[in-house]
């Protein structure tokens, strides 16, 4: 063997392994991007909330050029498909391999329970957006910041709302699964608190096909308001089914949450959907600027309205961004990227200040809304606002 | 009284549109003996291609045609190509149905994006019909009446049609129809197709009803499969039993037991699986 040969290969070898050393060695933490996991279902059933999820985070961050305080953002986006094992393999993923600094996602409940003890392990911050109260009471952790309203929050002080507006008695029909039986006990205390009356509540099983039985055993000689807590698909059938039936012009029509949803439930109800209040937490129609910027960028870039869920991860990214810029970009000290997350207080294009109460859950201001004609077209339209409304953990634990 | 009467409408409503569901799936699975599990595949391209056409063209009929027929022609192509070579192998028609089905959904999703639609309701149909004081929708009297003819014209050309006759001999035995000079190859495609196009109708005439959203495939697939259980494979007279008797169960069952809503579908399967285990109408095998 020629020894000339094989030295000159062993220094090559060594100057490129020392190279290597000293380039890692060089690069401070602050040059590397900041990567940023998005975890939405953007297949299956819930497919089209968790596109328009991803969507609008993908909006806020590159309105903001993809950088914070200098460094470059990363966006990881992975598909939960709403199941919690895939959920699960995902988070792992995005926290294992790609190494992320802060999750915005999980707006599945049962996908967020199923990874908290996970998060909070490992010690990612995440900004989560499910519909149940746990990670505000049992689930708490330092790592979750809710930023979704949940059930006991918007339904406890609209209920009395709706007592105010001379709604003395009510009849409640919810889908059979936990978010509306929360929403029902917050709706009942309050309403009963303010001096109403439930009359009736009825229990049709999530994904109901056919409502004909329960609309047929409504006590509508008995109640002054009908409240709704179903949502997707099934909200579009009862109200295209109440119509059918001729029930719909007999009593007033309320619903929470996602319950009348621009661009996703309102389209398909066409006409049904004249008259129908709902609470929750944006309206495209309101006319301060920030909001008619947003709506407006949002209808360009992806062809439709932004609905409640797209605006909701739009403010899981505004408050992550605000804490990011916050410590001028230096995520790796957790203590105070932590800290920063808990104080953020920014304004949403609702108008309303966005902070986060000392359970971790945002505070809100809630819209009270009803579906009129403009233009040919049906739209939601606030007609009251209830403003920073907390999760009520104390009256709920 | 009137109160009945809507309670017993609904139910039978409700039980003709699972009749035109099953009615495809029960020829397709208990004549021919293939596993068509992308069969709530076909209801979900049905009913979506029933909304494109409703939105541009406000006219019904040309959704039923054009609903019905490419889901006939995607049912041709998927038995010619696909499902002639697994003849008498279940477990693979089930894979490859199922892989189908899965397609289905994806191009869908792009396609038509996961917004639920519902197929606008045809004109004639907008006002509930009077019942004493009670309303009605006149759309499920509608479905109703479909229901009825077409389990008549399937009854008609199982029964009374030459083809029919055929049909029965070459899944009775298929041996002997072969060698008799049936053309069995010919007329097991004839069947898929036309299980296809009942299908695809079922599609078009459940979207206003149920929509058409993802997800909706397999649980179309669920209700469908009790239904042939129920009624017992191959049978058409089963099938439209079946459909009605579950139609009125899970009507009654949710007025008077709300607890059991869940149940109320699968537990008169349990009932009657434990007492006839071939179902209703079917074949002892």
């Amino acid at each position: 063997m020629n020894f000339g040969r094989v030295f000159c290969i062993a220094a090559a070898v060594l100057v490129l392994v020392t190279a290597m050393l000293a380039l890692s060695g060089a690069q401070t933490p602050s040059k590397e991007p900041i990567k940023i996991g998005v975890l939405y279902p953007t297949t299956g059933s819930s497919a089209f909330q968790g596109i328009s999820e991803t969507n609008a985070t993908k909006m806020f961050y590159e309105e903001k050029r993809m950088q914070v305080a200098g460094r470059k953002i990363v966006l990881i986006s992975e598909d939960t498909e709403a199941k919690t094992d895939v959920g699960m393999t995902k988070t792992k993923k995005v926290v294992e391999l790609d190494k992320v600094s802060v999750i915005n996602g999980y707006q599945n409940t049962a996908v967020g329970y199923a990874i908290r003890d996970y998060l909070n392990q490992v010690g990612v911050p995440a900004l989560v957006s499910p519909s149940g109260g746990g990670f505000t009471r049992k689930l708490f952790s330092p790592y979750i910041f809710r930023v979704s309203p949940a059930t006991f929050q918007y339904t406890y002080e609209p209920s009395k709302w709706l007592f105010k507006k001379g709604y003395k008695r009510a009849i409640f029909v919810g889908a059979d699964f936990a978010a509306p039986r929360e929403c029902f006990r917050g709706f009942k205390r309050g309403f009963e608190e303010a001096g109403g009356k439930i009359v009736q509540d009825l229990w049709p099983p999530l994904g109901c096909s056919d409502y004909g039985p329960y609309i047929s055993a409504l006590k509508t000689g008995e109640a002054d308001v009908l409240v709704l807590t179903v949502w997707g698909a099934d909200s579009i059938r009862i109200i295209n089914q109440l119509a059918d039936y001729g029930m719909k012009s007999r009593l007033p029509i309320f619903g929470v949450a996602s319950f009348c949803d621009e661009g996703v439930t309102i389209p398909p109800m066409g006409a049904n959907a004249e008259g129908l209040m709902s609470c929750y937490i944006s309206c495209p129609s309101t006319p301060n600027p920030e909001n008619q910027r947003f709506v407006s960028e949002y209808k360009k870039r992806f062809n439709t309205l932004p609905g409640h869920l797209a605006y909701l991860a739009y403010i899981a990214a505004q408050a992550t961004y605000e804490a990011m810029d916050k410590v001028k970009g230096n995520v790796e000290d957790k203590e105070k990227f932590l800290d920063a997350l808990r104080k953020v207080n920014f304004t949403t294009p609702m108008g309303a200040k966005g902070y986060f109460d000392e359970k971790q859950g945002m505070v809100y201001d809630l819209l009270l809304m009803q579906v009129k004609k403009a233009d040919g077209e049906y739209h939601n339209f606030e007609i009251d606002r209830l403003k920073g409304i907390k999760d009520p953990v104390n009256i709920f634990p | 009284m009137e109160t009945w009467i809507i309670h017993i409408l609904n139910g039978v409503s409700f039980g003709m549109l699972l009749f035109l569901l099953a009615s495809g799936l029960t020829l397709i699975f208990g004549l021919m003996n293939i596993v068509n599990l992308s069969h709530g595949g076909y209801y979900l391209l049905g009913a979506y291609i029933a909304c494109t056409v409703m939105t541009k063209t406000h006219n019904f009929l040309l959704a039923i045609l054009s609903g019905g027929l490419s889901i006939a022609a995607l049912g041709l192509f998927m038995e010619r190509f696909f499902l002639n070579r697994l003849h008498k192998k279940p477990l693979a028609q089930v894979l490859l149905t199922i892989g189908f089905t899965l397609v289905f959904a994806d191009a869908s999703l792009i396609i038509w994006g996961g917004v639920p639609y519902f197929v606008e309701k045809p004109a004639f149909c907008l006002r509930p019909i009077m019942i004493g004081k009670s309303g009605f929708p006149s759309y499920r009297l509608f479905v109703i009446g479909i229901g009825t003819v077409v389990g008549l014209l399937l009854w008609l050309f199982q029964e009374r049609t030459r083809v029919g006759t055929r049909v029965r001999a070459a899944v009775n035995d298929e041996e002997i129809a072969r060698a008799l000079g049936i053309n069995v190859r010919f007329l097991f495609t004839v069947i898929f197709t036309l299980g296809a196009f009942l299908a695809g109708l079922s599609g078009v005439m459940g979207g206003p009803f149920y929509g058409a959203y993802p997800g909706a495939d397999f649980e179309i697939l669920l209700l469908t499969v009790v239904v042939i259980i129920v009624g017992g494979l191959g049978s058409l007279r089963g099938a439209l039993v079946g459909s009605l008797l579950i139609g009125l169960i899970d009507n009654f069952g949710k007025v008077f037991f709300p607890q059991m809503a869940m149940f109320t579908i699968y537990l008169p399967m349990v009932i009657i699986l434990a007492w006839k285990p071939s179902g209703l109408f079917g074949a002892e095998n």
